[in-house]
């Protein structure tokens, strides 16, 4: 498979994150990939000012803010933020990642959730993934965001129901010859 | 159900940029240059802990400084696996995960949230010090601690 390549230079970010040092980490990795339009703020409220009349391609969010969750603020900006800004693709940072806060944050609207440490594979790699997997964006009464539903688990298992097969199996459950012959 | 514009999708395609190793070489190389500030952080993390235990009297500790114990630990995990200190993130994983446990029972008891900060001060101070063994032991300790709390709730 090709190596994947992507061109972040005129890529623009918010990191929202109140922990100087995530940020400091955050920022660095994202420098590495030639993303150095990054725009840092503390709060949901510092950033919900920012998004009402600013545009982002992509937001990193710490799910562990001061104030307010981020998954708060991911709501926000699925429900009330203007323009494309609405569609923009929402990455949630948790550390400590139990599966109450990832489904929380799943059903916020976020694009995707990564537990910490973050690392610049996983960085990269997710950012990839976001673009190109497009998902359908979903508008109800009860969530707005990105199709929850990305991954093809194929058929359900459990034991092959369908008639035909049911009658094979009664005819035949050891020979595969006559399986094949039917 | 509608498929949006996605401006990142478009800019992200366009040519130029880097390879995807070499884009993670530089952002590697950016992380060694902060891992100093980045180690100070993880210190600056364990002591804000530490100063919670002597600030809570009483058996239980209260609501507003175990908001300060996790956040200290939210940010011992994203910083000290990135610079190699698994132990170290492992520790407060597990005080996250003892956490949990107190706060299904409705209490956060003292003591054995004590025990966690003690090993975080054993493994934050001198990391390169603790051997290997040593670290294993004591994350498996705090991993049957919380065992025993997690049976309780």
């Amino acid at each position: 498979m090709a190596e994947a390549h992507l061109n972040l230079n005129a890529v623009k970010a918010l990191i929202v994150d109140g922990d100087s040092y995530s940020v400091a980490l955050l920022s660095g990795i994202l420098r590495g990939f030639e993303l150095r339009a990054q725009t840092v703020v503390a709060s949901t409220k510092e950033a919900k000012a920012l998004l009402r009349d600013g545009y982002f391609d992509v937001c990193f969010c710490n799910a562990d803010l001061p104030g307010e969750h981020g998954t708060e603020l991911v709501r926000w900006i699925r429900r009330r933020a203007d323009g494309l800004v609405r569609f923009a693709p929402v990455i949630v940072v948790t550390g400590y990642a139990n599966s109450e806060a990832v489904f929380d944050a799943r059903d916020s609207g976020a694009n995707l959730v990564i537990k910490k440490p973050v690392s610049p594979q996983v960085i990269y790699d997710r950012i990839d993934w976001v673009t190109r997997h497009e998902r359908p964006f979903v508008e109800c009464d009860t969530y707005i965001g990105p199709d929850r539903r990305h991954v093809s688990l194929g058929p359900p298992e459990g034991k092959e129901r369908r008639v035909h097969k049911l009658a094979l199996e009664r005819r035949a459950p050891d020979d595969r010859r006559t399986i094949v012959e039917l | 159900m509608f498929f949006p514009p996605n401006k990142l999708a478009e800019l992200v395609r366009q040519p130029g940029g880097k390879p995807r190793d070499a884009a993670i070489a530089d952002a590697g190389r950016n992380i060694d240059e902060q891992r100093d500030y980045l180690a100070e952080g993880i210190r600056e993390a364990v002591h804000s802990i530490e100063a919670v235990i002597p600030r809570s009297d009483g058996p239980a500790i209260p609501s507003p400084l175990v908001e300060i114990i996790l956040q200290g630990c939210d940010r011992i995990i994203g910083l000290a696996g990135v610079l190699g200190y698994q132990s170290l993130e492992a520790a407060a994983k597990s005080l996250c995960d003892l956490i949990a446990c107190l706060a299904r029972s409705g209490e956060i008891e003292r003591a054995p949230v004590l025990v966690h900060v003690q090993a975080l001060q054993r493994l934050s101070e001198r990391p390169a010090e603790v051997s290997a063994r040593e670290a294993a032991v004591l994350i498996d300790q705090l991993a049957r601690l919380v065992g025993h709390y997690a049976n309780r709730a």
